[in-house]
């Protein structure tokens, strides 16, 4: 995981922001942790600067002079050059709609101004782990199914086989979107660390067996088995999983 | 049972129709047999009759020594079989329709015959005996066959009186059908009414039927344009102070950060993020009243487990008792919120929520329980209000209950917060079972 680690250090981040001051001080906290920064403050500052140089992740906010950040972000998904690249919409706007219809827009993550420097940072660290993380299958355009489960990652909703929504606490979601994309697969405790918290946690440590048994008791009925223990390793998602685009 | 019976405006309307039509009749009815007995008899069995009058007549008109040779006659060309008859009344069910008219056209003539006529198969439609017994010559009977009779519509056709009222049963049906048919529009209109909120914005009723339903479709849907006016409003004016407070704000919080001053950076930053928990507290105060988000099948034990799981994470006691599944018509993201809230004032308070879940008929309830020291109840009606406080010195927005309280009227429910007996508070959600599945 060392790897990871040090491919972050020095990542070149667009910021689209039309706030001068903001996205001026959005650059020295980037710069500071040693990423270089091109900032913008027009849609179509960054979609030339796109055509032009490799950007690793690009901060946009919603509000734009010469548009809607979020149409923006559709026609970055929408074009083979951009569809992978990794963006942060960042808005005033922070309301459960909005931020739901941000991610619907294809965006990995939704930060509601105002944030602390660490916050973003914490968000940019996570975002780039989904997007290189193991199995680099974290696209979020997809919509898993199986045995009546129905997972879509972009909206983070779960719904069970009657249809109901069923809720997950953040820890959940990304440990039922993990299992998802490796179905079949045994799965360290240390795997499933290092994907969730970015982090190898103490030998004794519980906290993915608990999270584990609490999404157990969320999503298996009946006396269904989905996930099973692998002794002194670690769990497999043992029912066959289906993979479909999101319409 | 009577109210339920004329529960709908279309069965009332048809039952008004109904009796209307069946008394008119009946009062046409009587009238016309006042005025005009015997015009209520089927023509078919008056005909008939008047042939077994004529026949008869002319047979007593005829010298005796022509008598067989006519009998002989309407025997061939009628099937008509006229015998002399005993003392005594042929054998079978006597016809009342039959004698009635008999003794109706007997009376018109001014003949003095006495009668009867009898079915001996016991139905008349096989055929009858009449028996006639002038005053002045011999008896005798005129037996009619089968075939004369199929041409008599049977006596049945004028029934007893039970079966009179039988006849207003399919008049019922047809009237129950055009007045359901009638009052249809209003059902329709009351379904799209009632299903406006569910469905957001950008529906109009339909403008179509009689013209009171017309005009009530128009006035609902002209409430509909003014609401709709009014929430892309408030939603403007959500989006513009969202954008403009938070907008300072943001540069405030990142320039913070770089002060040198170790004490005043501190200061400032628990200031910021006070005004931000406000700032973020009001708009979703306004957001829940807007409610914009969709209701869906949700499983709210999932819910409850959830909002107890993120608080135990950060370090709280919080727990979950209650079913493991049970799927409630719901705004996830509204309601998570709302409980979110009561956990986290159970926590903030009491350092400690009991989440659990009851279920009575038509209603789910998510109680919040804690062993805290409550609210003074003078206070207790006055929490769930915006910008109003218990406890004046508390941290927090002061909006927790009232977004709470709000998102529970959303959802056709409500907030209830009482002290328990054994201590502590109890906040509870109620929220009715809309769907019956």
């Amino acid at each position: 995981m060392d790897a990871t680690a040090t491919k972050l250090d020095r990542l070149h981040i667009a910021v689209v922001e039309d706030d001068r001051e903001i996205a001026v001080l959005i650059s020295s906290i980037l710069t500071t942790e040693g990423h270089s920064v091109t900032r913008a403050s027009r849609a179509a500052q960054i979609e030339r600067l796109l055509g032009e140089q490799h950007v690793d992740l690009l901060l946009l906010d919603r509000m734009l002079p010469d548009g809607d950040g979020l149409e923006l972000c559709r026609r970055l998904r929408a074009s083979p050059r951009t569809a992978r690249l990794p963006v942060i919409i960042i808005s005033a706007l922070g309301s459960e709609m909005q931020r739901v219809g941000g991610l619907d827009g294809g965006a990995d993550d939704y930060l509601v101004k105002p944030f602390a420097p660490e916050e973003l940072l914490a968000r940019i660290r996570a975002v780039l782990r989904r997007a290189r993380g193991p199995g680099e299958a974290a696209r979020h355009d997809v919509i898993f199914i199986t045995e009546g489960l129905r997972f879509e990652p972009r909206r983070r909703a779960l719904h069970g086989p009657d249809g109901a929504r069923i809720m997950l606490t953040t820890t959940e979601i990304a440990l039922l979107g993990l299992f998802l994309q490796h179905p079949q697969a045994v799965l360290t405790r240390d795997h499933i660390a290092a994907s969730l918290h970015g982090r190898q946690l103490p030998a004794l440590d519980r906290t993915i067996d608990v999270a584990v048994s609490r999404l157990r008791r969320k999503i298996e009925r009946d006396g269904q088995r989905y996930i099973e223990t692998v002794r002194n390793s670690g769990y497999v998602f043992a029912a066959p999983v289906q993979t479909i685009e999101a319409g | 049972m009577l109210r339920s019976i004329f529960a709908t405006t279309a069965r009332q309307v048809a039952f008004v129709v109904g009796i209307a039509t069946i008394s008119s009749n009946l009062l046409v009815l009587s009238v016309w047999i006042a005025l005009a007995p015997g015009s209520v008899l089927p023509g078919s069995v008056r005909a008939l009759v008047a042939e077994v009058v004529a026949v008869t007549e002319t047979l007593r008109a005829l010298p005796p020594e022509y008598q067989p040779a006519m009998i002989a006659a309407v025997a061939q060309s009628m099937q008509w079989h006229i015998a002399p008859l005993g003392a005594e009344e042929p054998a079978g069910r006597a016809d009342h329709v039959l004698n009635r008219a008999l003794r109706e056209r007997v009376k018109e003539r001014g003949l003095s015959i006495a009668h009867a006529v009898m079915a001996p198969d016991g139905s008349s439609r096989h055929g009858v005996v009449i028996s006639l017994r002038p005053a002045d010559s011999p008896a005798l009977s005129v037996s009619i066959g089968a075939e004369r009779m199929r041409d008599v519509i049977p006596s049945m056709l004028l029934p007893p009186a039970t079966i009179g009222l039988l006849l207003g049963v399919p008049l019922l049906l047809v009237l129950l059908w055009m007045a359901s048919r009638i009052t249809r529009p209003l059902a329709r209109l009351a379904d799209a009414a009632g299903g406006v909120s569910a469905a957001g914005h950008g529906l109009r009723l339909p403008e179509g039927g009689t013209s009171e339903v017309r005009a009530l479709a128009r006035a609902i849907n002209g409430l509909l344009e003014r609401l709709r006016h009014d929430v892309a409003e408030r939603s403007r004016i959500l989006a513009g102070i969202s954008h403009d407070l938070r907008t300072p704000l943001t540069r405030l919080r990142l320039r913070v950060e770089g002060m040198q001053e170790q004490d005043l950076r501190q200061s400032l930053r628990a200031d910021l993020h006070r005004m931000e928990s406000i700032i973020t507290a009001s708009l979703t105060l306004l957001e829940a009243e807007l409610r914009e988000e969709p209701h869906e099948p949700l499983d709210i034990a999932s819910l409850a487990q959830t909002v107890c799981d993120e608080h135990a994470d950060a370090g709280h006691d919080a727990s979950y008792h209650g079913p493991a599944h049970l799927v409630l018509r719901a705004q996830p993201g509204a309601l998570q919120r709302a409980l979110t809230n009561l956990v986290d004032n159970a926590c903030k308070h009491a350092g400690a929520a009991r989440v659990s879940i009851t279920e009575a008929p038509g209603q789910v309830s998510i109680l919040v329980e804690d062993d805290g020291p409550g609210i003074a109840p003078t206070d207790l009606p006055l929490v769930t209000e915006a910008f109003r406080r218990g406890d004046a010195s508390s941290a927090g927005s002061g909006l927790g209950l009232a977004i709470a309280t709000s998102v529970a009227r959303a959802h056709g429910g409500r907030l209830e917060l009482h002290n328990r007996a054994a201590g502590g508070l109890c906040a509870t959600l109620h929220l009715p079972r809309l769907d019956a599945a």
